[in-house]
């Protein structure tokens, strides 16, 4: 996607709750400069399900460790990577892993650790995850075991299954009970201050899911950070207000590339 | 919200509405919500409508139904709780909308209802659900059981009249012999049936997907049942398509169930004219393709009131053939569980019987274990048979010694591993259900001795199961055949037989892939030892960056290595090195996991260096 003849290319890894489609309204912002991939993980979107397991996929390492084996296989050139709440934690995860795989780190409503522990306010509870597991349950599982198989039968109507399996962000349902675990139930501070990458951080005014302490929190454990507080409400400002975080991401960027023209022009 | 009625519709509505901003900020709301939330603290005006909803639902709002709802400009329903106090929560379930007013602002529209009496229902539809599955599954197991039961003495019978019929016998014993044989055969296919219908309504069912040719099974299929049609001086033609792929993944057992089941009944309702079987690509892709598979007769075809009873379970059109009526029921599940779903086009000329069903290709030739040449003496095979019921062992010894094959028998599997490691066999033929030592431990034992003759020996299981049932234990351990009883023993020789004359054919090559890419042996030998000096190399990159803990390290020697042992066949060893990175990542490099995963890794190197080194000698 995007221009293949782009100078750089940027790399999109999406949140939980959705799947690559979530970056649509953010791609027109990109797509004449850049050269974009977009990827969903494992269990999500169009992926392929059968490559997930329970074992492997019991952290976000692993979701990290595909990250890297993309970047790889399509041979990226340093890519900007833009990561959404878990997805950027899994790009993080990845950065520790290769300290040059990315050239830039752009986190949307990242948090390292959705659960209140000790002083640290993440925002939930484990009661709430498994009041979130258990509405995956009724949302996804009843609508999966119960009435696709009665809507296959009726031959009559083709359209309805048809819509079925192209939804909007489809989404395996024991997969995504997993998922969910292994997303709001992890704790990935420590690994923070490992972050080398430049780093900008992107919170929004208004986030009962990311709130503006953690966006500190991470600003005082990535060294290489500078962090930008989003006038949009929600955990979602790429999808409730592209065109600011596109200004935000832009301005970074600029900003960057300046600096390092200027560290050329000194060293020359 | 007004009409040519200036009514406002939206309080005569029996759900809930919200009318927001899009930051969830309520601007309107109807009566019924109100009442909805009348205890609630909360103002309503001015406040967010997603802070109406319990935490975890507010989670899954802003994760999913928000931006499904910013993304489509809908979202379909959400189950969720929503706040009646703030301490009391309701179920219910959101519909939303976006509305955008004239100059470009986007409003949300929420329509909320109760579902307290749905969901008291639902639990009781579950409740029931988990109540029928379990009666269903209690079925299952008795009439596995039962058939199980019915199938011993089916199968003596069989055996026993096979025998009979070999030995001098007149014109009027034969008759009575062929009454007995017909009529076990008769009743072999319902019993048969009935299992595979208690199988296939076990939910928890599996494809057992393998490497299938589809041409030749296609082949295989019409051949076979050449003989019936014939028989009714009736022409069975077949039609492949030229793009179809040489190797798919399928379930090539269920698929051919459906062929053969549409088949039979093509030729048991068509007396005169011919049937076509025929299989066409309708959409090819990097990845898979699309087969429709038709079967078309010019029999009697279906009248159209009984058209809609033909895929249930013990029904026929009104007599007018003999059968038990599974055959196209049994067809319809398996054609669902591959994906698609069994059509019928019927008139008074001949009925069509249609599926498409979609596979996947296989990339690589994935070739089976290659068995070991015995020097098996040319009259027959050294059998070894491992069956604890003593009348079914003294029937198919006898008939495997008239065929002229020399049998050990032993009664137990503990026997068995026994006379293997004293005794040369070409072949084990083991039941499953054994004293001390099962089949399937016996094959355990078999493919994991260290012994490398005892390793690649041919083992046919005999199980009154079928091989889906044991899925995950095939794939690991690879019986070389299954036999399902109860089974005719020409079956059984038949297999045997082509054992025989695949033994020679079968390569000996430890590296068929390396082997087929160079042209002689001495180019074969360089390029194992050149692969040899590769892996000792590697093997150091690999324990230094695992005891350095340079994770960066640790990927490129594994990405080099994957290749190269995709080539030398050897996929479990590149498993436990896929494993490594992020078990290394999360324990450490001296966590338990990381050493316990290495002790794996370096014993995996040490066996294929092993063998590499054999392969050399061998070719020297």
């Amino acid at each position: 996607m995007g221009n293949p003849a782009g100078s750089r290319d940027i790399i999109f890894s999406h949140g939980f709750g959705c799947s690559q489609e979530m970056w649509l309204p953010l791609i027109p912002y990109f797509e004449k400069e850049y050269r974009l991939i977009l990827y969903d993980h494992v269990g999500a979107g169009k992926s392929d399900t059968s490559l997930h397991s329970y074992h492997r996929y019991a952290s976000l390492h692993q979701y990290a460790y595909d990250l890297i084996e993309i970047c790889e296989t399509m041979q990226l050139r340093s890519p900007i990577f833009i990561g959404h709440s878990v997805g950027a934690t899994i790009g993080a995860l990845a950065s520790i892993h290769d300290r040059d795989l990315f050239s830039n780190l752009i986190l949307i409503a990242a948090s390292p650790c959705y659960l209140n522990r000790g002083d640290y306010h993440g925002g939930f509870t484990s009661e709430t995850i498994a009041g979130l597991v258990a509405l995956l349950e009724t949302n996804f599982r009843a609508w999966a075991d119960v009435i696709t198989p009665v809507i296959m039968q009726n031959e009559d109507r083709p359209e309805l299954e048809a819509r079925l399996n192209e939804s909007f962000c489809a989404t395996d349902p024991d997969i995504a009970k997993h998922f969910a675990k292994v997303t709001f139930l992890s704790d990935h501070r420590a690994d923070m201050k490992l972050v080398t990458s430049r780093t900008l951080l992107l919170q929004c005014m208004d986030d009962s899911i990311a709130p503006l302490s953690v966006g500190k929190y991470l600003s005082e454990e990535i060294s290489n950070s500078v962090l930008v507080t989003l006038s949009a409400v929600g955990h979602c400002p790429h999808v409730s207000d592209a065109a600011q975080t596109a200004h935000a991401i832009h301005n970074y960027l600029l900003e960057i590339s300046g600096a390092q023209k200027n560290v050329r022009s000194v060293a020359h | 919200m007004s009409g040519p009625l200036h009514i406002d519709l939206s309080d005569m509505a029996p759900c809930g509405l919200v009318y927001a901003d899009a930051t969830g900020g309520i601007l309107q709301v109807n009566n019924a919500f109100s009442r909805m939330v009348q205890s609630f603290v909360l103002p309503v005006h001015g406040n967010r409508f997603q802070n109406y909803l319990s935490t975890a639902s507010k989670l899954f709002y802003e994760v999913h139904h928000l931006p499904m709802l910013a993304l489509q400009g809908f979202a379909s329903e959400m189950m969720c709780d929503l706040h009646v106090t703030p301490t009391e929560t309701i179920p219910v379930c959101i519909m939303s909308k976006v509305h955008v007013s004239k100059d470009g602002t986007r409003f949300h529209c929420h329509a909320i209802f109760e579902r307290s009496n749905a969901s008291k229902h639902e639990k009781k539809l579950v409740q029931q659900k988990a109540e029928s599955d379990k009666a269903l599954q209690k079925r299952t197991a008795f009439m596995s059981m039962a058939s199980h039961e019915i199938k011993n003495p089916l199968q003596l019978m069989q055996t026993a009249s096979d025998l009979l019929s070999r030995g001098m016998v007149n014109d009027e014993q034969r008759k009575y012999l062929d009454v007995l044989r017909s009529s076990a055969d008769a009743l072999l296919k319902v019993t048969a049936d009935i299992m595979q219908i208690g199988k296939l309504d076990d939910p928890q069912i599996e494809l057992l997907l393998r490497p299938t040719d589809l041409s030749s099974l296609l082949s295989n299929l019409s051949n076979s049942l050449l003989l019936k049609a014939s028989a009714k001086k009736l022409k069975l033609d077949l039609f492949t398509d030229q793009r179809l792929p040489r190797l798919v993944l399928t379930d090539e057992t269920k698929l051919q169930v459906v062929l053969t089941n549409l088949l039979s009944n093509a030729i048991k309702y068509t007396n005169e004219g011919s049937i076509l079987l025929s299989a066409t690509t309708v959409q090819l892709s990097d990845r898979s393709v699309s087969v429709k598979f038709k079967v078309q007769d010019t029999g009697i075809g279906i009248p159209g009131d009984k058209l809609h009873t033909i895929f249930e379970l013990f029904r026929q059109v009104d007599g007018r053939a003999s059968g038990f009526g599974l055959g196209l029921a049994i067809a319809q599940r398996i054609v669902r569980l591959l994906g698609g779903s069994l059509h019928v086009e019927t008139s008074t000329t001949g009925s069509t019987f249609w599926f498409t069903s979609t596979f996947n290709y296989v990339n690589e030739q994935l070739e089976e274990p290659t068995i070991e040449a015995s020097t098996s003496s040319s009259n027959g095979t050294r059998i070894l048979l491992a069956e604890d019921n003593e009348l079914n062992a003294e029937l198919i010894g006898k008939m495997l010694a008239i065929s002229s094959h020399s049998v050990e028998k032993v009664s137990n599997g503990k026997r068995a591993w026994e006379q293997i490691n004293m005794n040369k066999f070409d072949l084990v033929l083991a039941d499953i259900q054994m004293p001390e030592l099962n089949g399937l431990e016996l094959l355990k034992n078999i493919r994991s001795s260290d012994d490398e003759g005892i390793r690649n020996l041919p083992v046919i299981i005999i199980s009154g199961e079928s091989a889906v049932d044991h899925s995950d234990f095939i794939s690991e351990y690879r019986p070389t055949d299954w036999l399902v009883k109860p089974f005719r023993m020409q079956d059984l020789l038949a297999k045997i037989a082509f054992l025989k004359k695949e033994i020679p054919q079968t390569t000996q090559e430890m590296f068929p892939k390396i082997r087929s890419l160079c042209s002689d042996n001495n180019q074969y030998r360089q390029v194992l030892q050149k692969t040899m000096d590769m892996l000792n190399h590697d093997e150091q990159a690999l324990n230094k960056a695992v005891s350095d803990g340079d994770s960066s390290a640790l990927r490129k020697v594994i990405h080099k290595l994957s290749s190269s042992l995709s080539y030398l066949d050897a996929s479990g060893l590149r498993q436990e090195l896929a494993q490594l990175p992020p078990v290394m990542l999360e324990h450490g490099s001296n966590g338990m996991a990381t050493i316990s995963i290495m002790a794996n890794v370096n014993t995996n190197f040490t066996s294929l260096k092993h063998s590499i080194q054999r392969a050399l000698t061998s070719h020297n």
